[in-house]
């Protein structure tokens, strides 16, 4: 309990210009110990630079960073010393096996050699890569990303700062990628996750930052925005035709509970309702009345994290 | 840190860098194969042709050095390609969020290029002096030590413009690229390959290593006593200057310092985070 009272990361008016251009704009942001938050947001919006700055691979121009109370401008060699960084890119020596790339980097983390050759061994059966001994270069893309996490997890640091880390992984490596974080927070270690995957940020995170532009746009639990800044319920409709979609807007446009539409690309329309589910039919039933063309499908589902992150922006995450 | 754990980093660093070298094919080509090669070569076409004014002394014998210092002068590409696959890869940046701090690392790759310095040099001695017979003054082995400590030294120097390479070159095929535009015409304007006579030579830190390496090994001068002999194509009968021969290692060293020196500062602030 006393874990989630201390702070882990605090952030003030941080800010970071590129070429006049403000790449992270006056931030602020406090992470508790033990916590899981996730940075979500398009590219651009300022999660890695803001991960750069704290792991003080950048500085910022303005305002302050503090990791257990350290500044990182000023404390980076104690910071260095009890952060874990796992890149978006495979990051370590691919003429290297996986057991010498994790007893390296742990050695520069000044942990032992004896300790780290146990170490590695658990780290590497636990993510199924205890059976490689040859050179890395010759793993899979979904070995290299798990090897990629695995040198963190061997630093044994407090704060880990995970960048994509499942990119590109099938769904039984992403689970136990997934299991390993989850595993982090159940030893009281405090991490930092940048993603695209709004399951993901779902699953995973206590706290969920939205980023956009540079500025932080919402945060709280995943729960917490979607009552805030979504709509109880959303309605997918698939076109056949993609003229009967703006006709279909045009209809619908004044009904009540309705609070906005986003049309998407392949003939598809969203419709967000604060309205409850008889709400719901009485609209879909008096909109759909009428010649508005042939529907492919209609989904009716949940407010999920991209339609909060589609209501704050204007636009899906992954575009 | 302490300053153990700060010696088994280093440690850490050299085993990890010589591990990657000689796990790499290329290695073996650029760094044994073309030297071995080159040697083997100029065995077959100077090893017959003696010196007119010294008949115990073949062409072989003084092409000998030249091939020692062309492999030496690996250093540069092993350098600069090695501190570049580190920033190309991120894997420099990597490090750099672990407490290792960059003097640890410019340190280790040093230390490892050395190393690997002394393998490469040792094949050498041993094929040139042992396998295929090259002659040096009256057989006295610590002339040939010391002549090792003189190409050592002077492939120690050559880290150092690998260094400065390594901090403007973006990928490790570039680094190579600007090592051999670096280290081929310096080879030949220095005259260790091939010798001639040109003020030309003096700015160019082989014929320093070369010339010494001659006097010392092959002609038997006094490194202490003995002065720089003018004309590199008649090396046997050619008149002393007023520059003493140990000035020559002087030389060395200053370049070995300065290129170092001047090649972390630019890679540090090529490398810098803003």
């Amino acid at each position: 309990m006393k874990n989630l009272i201390e702070k882990a990361i605090e952030i003030n008016n941080l800010t970071k210009i590129y070429n006049k251009h403000v790449v992270v704009d006056h931030i602020n942001l406090t992470v508790m110990k033990g916590e899981i938050i996730s940075l979500l947001g398009p590219n651009g919006a300022g999660k890695s630079t803001t991960i750069n700055i704290l792991t003080t691979i950048l500085k910022p121009n303005e305002g302050t960073a503090l990791l257990n109370n350290k500044d990182v401008t000023i404390d980076s060699s104690i910071i260095k010393s009890c952060i874990g960084v796992v890149p978006q890119e495979y990051v370590f020596y691919e003429d290297l096996t996986a057991e010498e790339n994790l007893i390296f980097f742990g050695l520069m983390h000044g942990i032992p050699k004896s300790i780290l050759k146990k170490d590695a061994k658990t780290i590497l059966s636990k993510l199924g890569l205890n059976n490689r001994k040859d050179k890395t270069k010759n793993f899979s893309g979904g070995m290299k990303r798990r090897l990629n996490i695995a040198i963190a997890l061997i630093m044994k640091p407090e704060i880990y700062f995970l960048d994509e880390p499942t990119a590109g992984l099938d769904p039984q490596s992403k689970y136990v990628v997934w299991e390993s974080i989850k595993e982090l927070k159940n030893r009281g270690k405090t991490v930092i996750l940048c993603t695209h995957d709004m399951h993901e940020a779902e699953v995973l995170s206590d706290r969920v930052i939205i980023m956009n532009n540079g500025s932080i746009i919402a945060e709280g639990s995943s729960n917490e925005l979607k009552r805030k800044y979504g709509e109880i319920y959303s309605l997918e409709i698939i076109f056949k035709e993609k003229e009967n979609i703006y006709e279909f807007e045009n209809r619908i446009k004044s009904l009540p509970y309705l609070k906005r539409t986003f049309i998407d690309s392949n003939n598809k329309i969203n419709l967000f309702f604060d309205g409850g589910m008889i709400e719901f039919v009485k609209i879909i039933q008096d909109s759909l009345i009428g010649d508005i063309g042939d529907i492919e499908s209609m989904t009716f589902r949940e407010t999920t994290l991209e339609d909060v992150f589609l209501n704050l922006t204007g636009r899906r995450l992954k575009e | 840190m302490s300053f153990s754990t700060d010696l088994i980093i280093i440690r850490s660093i050299v085993e990890k860098n010589l591990k990657l070298k000689f796990r790499n094919n290329q290695t073996y080509l650029y760094s044994f194969g073309f030297p071995l090669l080159f040697t083997i070569i100029f065995y077959f076409i100077f090893k017959p042709i003696t010196v007119a004014l010294d008949n115990n002394l073949t062409v072989f014998d003084f092409a000998i050095s030249g091939m020692l210092i062309y492999t030496a002068s690996f250093g540069t590409i092993n350098a600069a390609t090695s501190l570049t696959v580190e920033k190309e890869k991120l894997t420099l940046m990597r490090l750099d969020t672990t407490p290792v701090g960059r003097s640890k690392i410019f340190l280790g790759t040093l230390l490892s290029e050395s190393v690997f310095l002394v393998f490469q040099l040792i094949l050498m001695f041993v094929i040139s002096y042992f396998l295929l017979g090259a002659k040096w003054y009256q057989n006295d082995p610590s002339l040939l030590l010391l002549g090792f400590v003189i190409v050592y030294l002077f492939g120690l120097s050559t880290l150092g413009v690998g260094i400065i390479i390594s901090a403007k070159a973006k990928s490790a095929n570039a680094a190579v690229g600007f090592s051999m535009m670096y280290v081929m015409p310096i080879l030949f304007l220095s005259g260790s390959i091939i010798p001639f006579e040109s003020p030309i030579v003096y700015f160019c830190p082989p014929f320093w290593a070369n010339q010494l390496f001659q006097q010392v090994v092959i002609l038997g001068d006094n490194i202490l006593i003995d002065f720089l002999r003018l004309n590199a194509q008649n090396i046997i009968e050619a008149p002393n200057s007023a520059f003493p021969l140990w000035g020559s290692l002087i030389i060395i060293v200053l370049i070995l310092i300065g290129t170092i020196l001047l090649g972390i500062r630019l890679f540090q602030r090529n490398t810098a985070y803003q």
